[in-house]
């Protein structure tokens, strides 16, 4: 053993340094991560009046149920005095749909959800906060909003018969945006792979979503919370693309 | 041998540093996150009152019950009555209502998202515009009045307003339910190409979808684009 021990003595040296340093570096890494959730779940507490958030009646769950179904039809009505498309996404039903004026004109089924549990257990000012009409305040995706081909007017009619029209089908959709109430969503649409089988590919989405997070920011001292929600791609993009740039977005779950 | 066994227990220490590394990327890529979300919404859910015997439970079903009837109705009213039609501008289809049934469905065509342009100063973007739109009239075998664009995509010249040269029949189909701002919609010559976004704003359809919509939508009802 002793001879073993020496003979390898620089292996033994190189496993256990980075074992130790990987420890260290996750030990710091969970605790200011954990640090950065106190900081923002007591700034969200804060800024909630206190008697929404010990609300007794919230305890009880027929109550819970029907005040969730009327804030829902609220918030409804609201938006619907507006001229714009809006986005609805209810985790109840796991459906994600679009709505103009009080109608809804199209609704796409939610295929896969992470956290599967998103914000179901909340206190009723929380959950007051977290359903309320919020608006993007920043969004990026993998495709145009407006797909837009810049085309040069021909000058005469050989030039025009001579003007493809091809188009290049678009990549699936990975849409991200974040929210005024500090919530950030992230929705992927599911393809169809060689054998015309849907291919969802959720654990590889996931791995790729934290560890572009990570890439960012190794330690980051912000945390808000990320809903990843997968959709049927046509839906997804039929979605992304009605609703406005600063669109407003509702929560039920 | 000797070497053998040395190489083999090098590649072991390899292997183990490599597995290492591979958990905590995943600890750090996966599981922090997770506890992250965990410890998040349990700090949100806390709340200082688990008591609920100050509340009268009866009383406030029945009050939440009767808002509830109130906003179902509120809601209720504002789905357009009679008829409407919603129009999918990226998979270009289309679904008609009457009574808030679904009574047809199918393909369509909408806006290329084409731009094209002319000069510096002139440019038109064929794109159907999304939002609620009006039918404001219906006419049976319509006629188009070709804008300048339909000109100037050919590579011919423009004529002026009014010229004959503008008026087309037998083009846009069997009817026509016009929305405004010159959009309509009407049927087409290329009934292979319904299903895809060719148009330059406006909606085309089947010569079958084209006649029940324009039967079952008066003038008057909503069309949702979107």
């Amino acid at each position: 053993m002793k001879e073993i021990l020496k003979k390898y003595k620089f292996g033994f040296i190189a496993f256990f340094t980075i074992l130790v340093i990987l420890i260290a570096g996750t030990v710091f890494r969970y605790l200011k991560s954990m640090d950065a959730v106190h900081t923002a779940a007591n700034e969200k507490l804060l800024s909630i009046p206190e008697a929404e958030i010990n609300d007794a009646g919230w305890n009880i769950p027929e109550i819970q149920e029907k005040k969730k179904e009327v804030h829902w039809l609220e918030r409804h009505l609201t938006l619907a005095k507006s001229d714009s498309l809006n986005l609805g996404i209810n985790l109840t039903d796991s459906i994600v749909q679009v709505q103009l004026k009080g109608t809804v004109l199209f609704q796409a089924k939610i295929q896969k959800q992470d956290p599967v549990h998103f914000f179901d257990e909340l206190n009723y000012g929380t959950y007051l906060d977290f359903t309320k009409i919020a608006k993007i305040t920043e969004e990026q995706a993998s495709i145009e909003k407006r797909p837009l081909k810049r085309i040069q007017a021909p000058k005469n009619e050989e030039e025009a018969a001579k003007i493809k029209h091809d188009s290049i089908p678009d990549p699936l959709l990975i849409w991200k945006f974040k929210l005024d109430n500090q919530i950030e969503v992230v929705i992927t649409g599911i393809g169809l792979n060689k054998d015309s089988v849907v291919d969802l590919r959720y654990k590889e989405n996931m791995l790729r979503y934290n560890a572009e997070k990570i890439k960012q920011k190794l330690i980051s001292e912000n945390y808000i919370p990320t809903l990843y929600i997968w959709l049927n791609d046509k839906d997804a993009k039929a979605i992304y693309r009605a609703i406005p740039e600063r669109g407003k977005v509702v929560f039920r779950n | 041998m000797e070497k053998v066994k040395t190489i083999l227990i090098w590649l072991l220490f390899v292997v183990a540093i490599l597995a290492t590394v591979v958990a905590f990327a995943y600890i750090n890529i996966s599981v922090i996150p997770e506890m992250q979300f965990a410890k998040y919404q349990a700090e949100l859910s806390k709340t200082a009152t688990t008591d609920t015997t100050s509340v009268n439970k009866d009383a406030e079903i029945k009050s939440l019950t009767k808002k509830l009837d109130q906003l179902a109705k509120r809601a209720q009213r504002l789905t357009p009555g009679n008829a409407f039609l919603i129009i999918n501008t990226t998979n270009n289809t289309f679904e008609l209502y009457k009574n808030n049934q679904i009574i047809r469905q199918g393909r369509c065509s909408t806006g290329s998202f084409i731009h094209l342009e002319v000069d510096s100063t002139k440019s038109f973007t064929f794109e159907t515009p999304k939002g609620v739109m009006t039918v404001q009239n219906k006419v049976t075998n319509p006629v188009w009045t070709k804008p300048d664009w339909a000109f100037i995509e050919e590579g011919l010249p423009v004529p002026s307003p009014g010229h004959s040269s503008r008026r087309e029949a037998n083009v846009l189909g069997d009817y026509a339910l016009k929305l405004g701002d010159g959009y309509m919609i009407h049927g087409t010559l290329y009934q292979r190409l319904i299903g895809s976004p060719v148009t330059h704003g406006c909606v085309r359809m089947l010569d079958d979808d084209l006649e029940e919509v324009y039967k079952t939508l008066p003038i008057g009802s909503k069309v949702f684009i979107y």
